[in-house]
């Protein structure tokens, strides 16, 4: 199955879009919601799955769709097609601070396995899947949890991250230690493992938590500066509406009973 | 197929991270590895070591030592085939570990699916128990508050008949009923409904409904004997301890969803209303045999109650839908019956027909 192949470039520093180019009757898909801007000629549709040929007949779409949403995304992905008679460009920006990942899979092998909700868009014919982390532990403790993305095909796929960007090929048997949450993709060479911080001093008070996530080449990685759900945490840390402590939100150990409810239904 | 090269990747021991694209195939007892970029290696069968490694073990890593080092090739699962095919005991050890994983990560995955229900089955099981030991320490006192409070909020939601024919005729039936030291008060509600309960404490409701429907003084007798079998038994205290504990349990559980938790006691009330009502028809029996009330009044009004079930279903007294179906009552009663036939019954003094007209008519 032959990919599109696309003609792409990034825009911004920290807060980036990519511009993809597509020639006529090529196709990019991208993630529901993404989409930024778009030239004329290029046709939108939105389909259920993720329009790789391998999701033939109705079982395999729903399936698809299935998994895309165990990954947190919408069950739909909107094709891009160029109908146009020349090149045109369609635009698709990050959701949050970062970088954009231009990924060509054909020369990393073909697969690569990245956070689930990092996709961003692809040359039609890639394929959106999930991996499950079937390591236990590295899924209870990893903090990737144990559901991944699994991407397959020879073109060209973009997925973003968070904060500033760090690309290592790692040399066989090197080892990196690697906050846990960090890891935004790898190659399936790549060993993914935890690690206990060893010391209990460390660990509670260190601010790193009890593991760390290790990998282990041959291989490409990718991680990320800063998780989403760090800079999440800080901005609500930050926010005088959530300061005011109690509301609504919180759920003691007692939280919904009292004495009416106790002697509420006795008839 | 066995002749179709093998696509990997190759690392030398210089320490290039990169690694090379390469071909692999079987030659006799060799490996020939066929880098893109450089010359051919032939490298023999007895010097390779193979294990499953990467995400899910779903990499092979075949490693050989040479000059300077040790060499390595990555090769994806999906591509082994022909390799191990050829060689199958050098790849035995690796597959093994990639049931392993398979296998661990099914066993975790049921388990993280089994271990809630188990969790919510536990809960159901230990609250009857546990509620009933509970029961069993709470004082009689305390038993006669709780049925104050019950009594008040009746006083709230319907007027209750203070004097008249019905309410002394109801008084004549409980006293017949009630057990030499037994402390049983009985309270007429003006109510439409077919319905009638019995609180902690021997405080026992009837709705006027339910006597303006009765055919005689020995029906409502019938009914009386079941209420006061649930006092008895101190049936409503404990289905008033049970769903206070199980919503004390899902809360803590599962937080602020109150809707669960609700759901949860409802269940646990059902299967408790359907046993202890069985319980209680029987005690019931037992007792009117013991004051000389003709049984069949029990059964009568059953059979009233089925016939006006069967007539508006609208009408069914929302009380009795937790109850057995009525007709499935009306055949253990039958059988009951037969079995212990009565003794000769005393009728109860009382002109039914006067007691009916006495009452408001509400029907609905």
């Amino acid at each position: 199955m032959a990919m599109d192949v696309v003609d792409y470039e990034i825009f911004g520093n920290e807060m980036q879009y990519v511009e993809v180019e597509l020639d006529p009757g090529e196709a990019a898909v991208g993630e529901a919601g993404v989409m930024m801007y778009m030239q004329d000629g290029i046709q939108m549709d939105t389909i259920f799955g993720d329009g790789s040929a391998q999701q033939s007949g109705l079982f395999g779409k729903l399936l698809g769709a299935g998994k895309r949403l165990l990954t947190g995304e919408s069950l739909f992905t909107t094709i891009y097609h160029n109908e146009g008679s020349g090149k045109r460009r369609v635009a698709f920006a990050a959701p949050y601070p970062g970088k954009i990942v231009p990924v060509d899979l054909s020369t990393i092998g073909g697969t690569l396995i990245c956070q689930k909700d990092s996709f961003l868009a692809a040359a039609k014919g890639v394929s959106l899947g999930i991996a499950f982390q079937k390591k236990i532990g590295v899924g209870l403790f990893g903090g990737e949890g144990f559901i991944m993305q699994k991407l397959d095909g020879d073109g060209m796929a973009f997925i973003h991250a968070g904060g500033t960007l760090l690309e290592k090929t790692l040399a066989p048997g090197e080892t990196l230690r690697v906050d846990t949450g960090c890891v935004v993709a790898f190659q399936p060479s790549v060993d993914f493992d935890i690690q206990y911080a060893g010391k209990i001093k460390t660990a509670l008070f260190g601010g790193e938590g009890l593991f760390f996530a290790t990998l282990t080449g041959p291989g490409k990685v990718w991680l990320q500066s800063l998780p989403l759900s760090r800079m999440a945490d800080r901005i609500v840390m930050a926010s005088r509406v959530v300061q005011g402590g109690g509301g609504k939100e919180s759920t003691s150990l007692l939280g919904g009973i009292g004495l009416g409810s106790l002697l509420g239904d006795d008839d | 197929m066995n002749d179709a090269p093998v696509p990997a990747r190759y690392y030398p021991p210089s320490g290039d991270a990169h690694g090379h694209p390469a071909l692999l195939r079987w030659e006799g007892g060799h490996l020939l590895v066929a880098p893109e970029d450089s010359d051919q290696l032939r490298i023999s069968a007895a010097s390779l070591r193979a294990e499953a490694r990467g995400f899910n073990h779903s990499q092979w890593a075949i490693a050989w030592p040479g000059e300077g080092g040790e060499h390595l090739l990555i090769v994806a699962d999906a591509a082994i085939a022909p390799l191990r095919a050829t060689a199958p005991a050098l790849f035995a050890t690796g597959t093994h570990a990639q049931r392993k994983t398979h296998r661990r990560f099914g066993l975790g995955v049921t388990a993280l699916i089994l271990l809630p229900l188990l969790l919510i089955a536990g809960i159901f099981l230990a609250v009857e128990p546990l509620a009933d030991r509970v029961v069993e320490h709470i004082p009689p006192s305390i038993e006669k508050q709780i049925g104050e409070a019950v009594l008040a909020r009746t006083r709230l939601d319907s007027k209750l008949i203070e004097q008249g024919p019905a309410l002394d005729a109801l008084q004549l039936i409980g006293k017949r009923l009630a057990r030499p030291g037994e402390d049983l008060r009985f309270y007429l509600a003006e109510r439409p409904d077919i319905n009638a309960f019995a609180a902690p404490g021997g405080v026992v409701v009837v709705y006027s409904g339910l006597m303006k429907q009765a055919d005689s003084a020995e029906d409502v007798a019938g009914v009386l004997a079941h209420e006061i079998a649930h006092v008895e038994l101190r049936h409503s205290l404990r289905q008033i301890v049970r769903s206070a504990g199980l919503r004390v349990i899902v809360s803590a559980l599962f937080g602020d969803y109150g809707a669960l938790g609700s759901w949860g006691a409802q269940l646990g009330e059902l299967k408790f209303s359907r046993d202890a009502e069985r319980e209680a028809d029987a005690r019931g029996l037992q007792r009117l045999a013991e004051a000389h009330i003709d049984p069949q009044g029990m059964l009568r009004f059953f059979e009233t109650l089925a016939r006006s079930e069967n007539g508006a279903a609208a009408a069914v007294p929302t009380v009795f839908s937790t109850h057995p179906a009525t007709a499935e009552r009306i055949e253990r009663l039958r059988e009951a019956l037969a079995s212990h036939p009565a003794g000769t019954p005393q009728p109860i003094p009382v002109d039914w027909q006067a007691v009916r007209q006495a009452l408001p008519d509400t029907r609905p």
